[in-house]
């Protein structure tokens, strides 16, 4: 039987009394690209810390390639890369130095290593930038350099903690490009994001992680199927409206639709609708809406996505808050 | 638009200053160490220069009064009393001594740092010549060393300054008693005038008597009548003791007469009696025998008859006797008579003998006088003798004072300061720029290269390499090792070259202890980052090792005047051990294995900060 390259089995981690994993269990096999789905202070980060041994964790165990975490010393790092979200690179040592010098510490040495820097470079198009300090690389490269140094020597087992946030999207679709190459390499690839259209493209597996607990696991089309349910209407109101005060016409659509979903941000409001007389029931709430004095400027019905298993199983319509960062971890 | 406030620009201005305020407020561990920062260095000062205060007098009086010092004193010998010394400079409180038995082991206790300063106490060569006192002392701190010396010198001239008021006292006791004498010699010399006065008076009395005796004359005189009386006295004693010889023979003669008479007058009783027995006898006796006792009463008849013949011539010698006792009687009168007459002459020579016993009442009174003289005379000569042997003692003193030079007087100790190591000033603090430029570039660097690590991500990236943590901190060590040695090297590269110091230790010995040395502030530095999260706490926490160090290590503030509790912690601060094993090797010319206390504190403090900052990154 072949064995998982990692394995997790009811991992619980409390930190200050708070517990930020609950009983967390997934697998992950070789060629395989698992997603973890969930917003800031999901537990992503902390879960994957717990994963390569950086933090122990209070319950549970991991398996990596059939073996405990535990028994594990430094050896396990010689097939574990992790990409980490942010930079982790000397700034003011060229491309190459840094891979060069993050290769020796994974070990290499000689033509093997000679060998694995050219390699990257030719793979992550850095080459034109070997001998360029880091710190006058654009955005972009520097996450690709990034991401080399954590693959430097070529791990087996990749974890990617949110690798294509805030960048622009032609980089970002190099990077997806980059890790399904990884995929086909044959490697077991752990993402986290809380990208939904990267989780829908890139995962073979998905779990939605939230407060610390896996809510739902499977592929994303599975997860679709089973949690996307109902139209969605997404209704645009004028700029300048803060639906954030509009406490009546929320409280209002929950009178006509007791089950529906509801989200909003800033001037926009998404409602998941019941099964039925769907059309009718976005024109019952557009009234609503426009009967608060509100001017709707479009209203659109769409088919369930990601995002909206995503709201159905936490109630809440995931959207990363501008410009706020990841909450503190242990 | 609102036209703009006059006070505005102020306005702005207190927005710009509480915005100063807020940023640095924000920055919690930041605002503490700042605010931890300047009471640390008035703390720092405070330990090391708190004196007077309550604590600093609880953690003992500064190294500086009470100066560690190896003491060499010869045995006594002519001009030097060894006891004498060593009791006075042991009065004195400014020093903590130790004994050594030669001056070569008080320059080591100096050279090997055991000992602060070193006296050598040098024999004079003669009586009333200067002990000559050589102060070695510590010039390895330019301050303390100059410092010490003069705290040392001016003990030993508190010496010179006992001996010379005890000799100045000594002086002063003797003129005492030299005038205590002379004065008691001058009350004798007036008793002597006096007695001289007196005796001399008594004399010229005696002197005018004497002058009124004719002495010839009398003495003729009386030597005259003394011939005639004693002869005229003898005859008659002479002429008197015949006579009166005689006359005891007459007496005599007179006594057997009447004896011979007596005698005679009882055989003729007897003869008588004995013829008229005959006689009765012849009555009744027949013939042949009466006519026997016939012939023997015819006899004794004839018998009687001679008897009374005898007796006739008795009676006519006893008037003989009488006549010539008579006449010697007489003659004893006439003797008699004379001795009257010559008494009388004698009588009449009264004045002459009352001349005579004036004249002996005279001599009699004179011969006290002139007895007394001749007393007063011996006792003069006693006297004067006495003044005179203690007059020259008087001399023989103002002499023993003569001898002493005033010079001597005023220092009968001579210090002279002699710096223990032959170093330039700038050689003796080149070791100590060093030690703070090692200080301040391996903490530094070290605690920002931690944490600008840390916050660029890289010490994550290590933790999930395979690289281990000890390779790790070791290798960061070893890097920040090879930059303290440029570091000292530009330096001591300077010193050498530019400013002609001279490197005395050996190239490779220096070399082993620079490595020592940095290792143990890179280790520091390695220890404080693992308290501190940004760049700016990595500073204030550095400024937070170092300041104390800099200020209780005696690298700018000699230990000597911090409290001894202080001075004594402080020896354990890895700057004072870099400051003192570079010392020790570049000024002292120690060899590597004196030092080995020391660089195995240094070591002790690498490793054990090393391990600490590993333990915690563990944990």
């Amino acid at each position: 039987m072949m064995k998982s390259a990692l394995e997790a089995q009811g991992i619980g981690k409390s930190f200050q009394g708070r517990a930020l994993l609950k009983g967390v269990s997934f697998a992950v096999e070789n060629g395989q690209v698992f997603g973890l789905l969930g917003p800031n202070g999901a537990g992503k980060s902390t879960l994957l810390g717990i994963l390569s041994g950086l933090y122990p964790s209070d319950a549970g165990h991991v398996k990596i390639r059939g073996r405990d975490l535990k028994e594990y010393g430094k050896d396990l790092h010689a097939f574990l890369g992790v990409v980490p979200q942010e930079e982790c690179f000397y700034p003011s040592f060229s491309v190459e130095e840094n891979l060069r010098f993050f290769g020796c510490l994974n070990g290499l040495g000689g033509a093997a290593l000679n060998e694995r820097v050219s390699a990257l470079l030719g793979w992550l198009e850095l080459r034109p930038f070997a001998a360029t300090r880091a710190e006058r690389l654009s955005g972009g490269y520097r996450r690709l350099l990034n991401i080399a140094c954590s693959l430097v020597h070529d791990p087996d087992l990749v974890f990617f903690d949110e690798p294509t946030v805030a960048l622009d999207p032609n980089v970002r679709h190099t990077f997806w490009k980059k890790i399904v190459e990884l995929k086909k390499q044959g490697k077991a690839i752990v993402l986290t994001t809380h990208y939904m259209e990267e989780a829908q493209k890139l995962c073979d597996e998905l779990a939605i992680l939230f407060h610390g607990e896996i809510l739902a696991h499977g592929s994303p089309k599975e997860l679709i199927a089973r949690f996307g349910g109902e139209k969605i209407l997404a209704l645009r109101a004028a700029e300048g409206t803060d639906l954030e005060r509009e406490k009546e016409l929320l409280a209002g659509i929950h009178r006509l639709y007791p089950k529906a979903g509801v989200q909003w941000k800033h001037h926009f409001l998404f409602v998941s609708l019941p099964e039925r007389n769907q059309v009718e029931a976005a024109g019952k709430i557009v009234s609503l809406v426009e009967g608060k004095g509100i001017k709707v400027l479009s209203q659109q019905l769409k088919e369930p996505e990601l995002e909206d298993v995503f709201i159905h199983l936490t109630g809440e319509r995931h959207l990363p808050p501008a410009g706020v960062k990841a909450s503190a971890k242990p | 638009m609102p036209s703009p406030s006059p006070f505005q620009p102020l306005l702005q201005l207190g927005a710009i200053a509480s915005k100063e305020v807020k940023l640095i407020g924000a920055q919690r561990i930041a605002l503490a160490l700042v605010l931890v920062y300047p009471a640390l260095v008035m703390l720092s000062l405070a330990l090391a220069f708190g004196q007077g205060t309550a604590y600093a007098e609880a953690l003992g009086k500064p190294a500086i009064e009470s100066v560690s010092a190896a003491l060499y004193l010869p045995e006594s010998g002519e001009g030097f009393d060894r006891e004498s010394f060593l009791e006075k400079i042991s009065d004195q409180n400014a020093l903590k001594l130790e004994f050594v038995s030669t001056p070569e082991a008080a320059r080591q206790a100096v050279a090997s740092g055991q000992k602060t300063v070193a006296i050598l106490v040098q024999r004079p060569s003669a009586k009333n010549q200067p002990v000559s006192v050589e102060v070695v002392y510590d010039n390895s701190s330019v301050v303390a060393g100059k410092a010490v010396a003069a705290q040392v010198s001016a003990a030993v001239r508190g010496v010179a300054y006992q001996t010379a008021t005890e000799l100045l006292g000594d002086i002063w006791s003797d003129l005492g008693k030299i005038e205590a004498d002379l004065d008691s010699e001058n009350q004798k010399l007036l008793s002597f005038s006096e007695t001289l006065a007196r005796t001399r008076e008594k004399l010229e009395k005696l002197s005018q008597q004497f002058d009124s005796i004719d002495l010839e004359k009398e003495t003729g005189d009386l030597d005259a009548f003394n011939s005639f009386y004693g002869d005229t006295k003898t005859r008659l004693e002479s002429s008197r003791s015949g006579l009166e010889d005689t006359r005891a023979l007459l007496t005599g003669y007179k006594k057997k007469v009447f004896d011979a008479q007596n005698t005679s007058g009882a055989q003729t009783s007897e003869l008588l009696r004995m013829r008229q027995n005959l006689a009765q006898m012849q009555a009744y006796t027949a013939e042949p025998l009466r006519s026997q006792l016939q012939q023997m009463q015819n006899s004794l008849a004839v018998q009687v008859n001679s008897m009374n013949k005898v007796s006739t011539d008795l009676r006519s010698v006893l008037v003989d006797i009488d006549s010539t006792a008579a006449r010697v009687e007489g003659a004893l009168s006439g003797v008699d008579a004379t001795e009257v007459g010559l008494e009388d002459a004698r009588k009449s020579l009264g004045g002459f003998e009352d001349s005579v016993s004036s004249l002996e009442q005279t001599v009699a009174e004179g011969k006290p006088t002139v007895f007394e003289a001749k007393e007063s005379q011996a006792e003069l000569n006693e006297d004067v003798k006495k003044t005179r042997a203690l007059m020259d003692g008087m001399l023989e003193n103002v002499h023993g004072f003569k001898a002493y030079q005033p010079a001597y007087l005023v220092t009968p100790v001579e210090v002279t300061e002699k710096e223990a190591f032959q170093a330039s000033q700038l050689a003796v603090v080149t070791p100590v720029g060093v030690a703070i430029v090692l200080l301040l570039t391996c903490i530094l660097l070290t605690a920002l290269s931690v944490v600008l690590e840390r916050n660029a991500g890289i010490s994550k990236r290590v933790a999930l390499s395979s690289v281990s943590r000890g390779t790790w901190l070791a290798g960061k060590l070893f890097g920040q090792l090879a930059f303290a040695l440029v570091e000292a090297g530009i330096v001591l590269g300077l010193a050498v070259f530019a400013f002609n110091v001279p490197l005395h230790a050996q190239p490779l010995e220096l070399l082993a202890v620079l490595v020592v040395i940095a290792l143990a502030f890179s280790a520091l530095g390695l220890f404080i980052a693992q308290f501190t999260q940004t760049l700016s706490t990595a500073i204030l926490g550095s400024l937070l090792a170092m300041i104390p160090m800099l200020f209780l290590s005696g690298t700018i503030f000699p230990f000597e005047f911090m409290p001894a509790g202080i001075a004594t912690i402080s020896r354990f601060l890895p700057l004072t051990a870099a400051k003192e094993v570079l010392l020790a090797l570049m000024v002292k010319g120690l060899s590597l294995a004196a030092l080995t206390p020391l660089l195995g504190l240094l070591g002790g403090y690498a490793l054990l900060l090393t391990a600490l900052a590993w333990v915690r990154k563990e944990r």
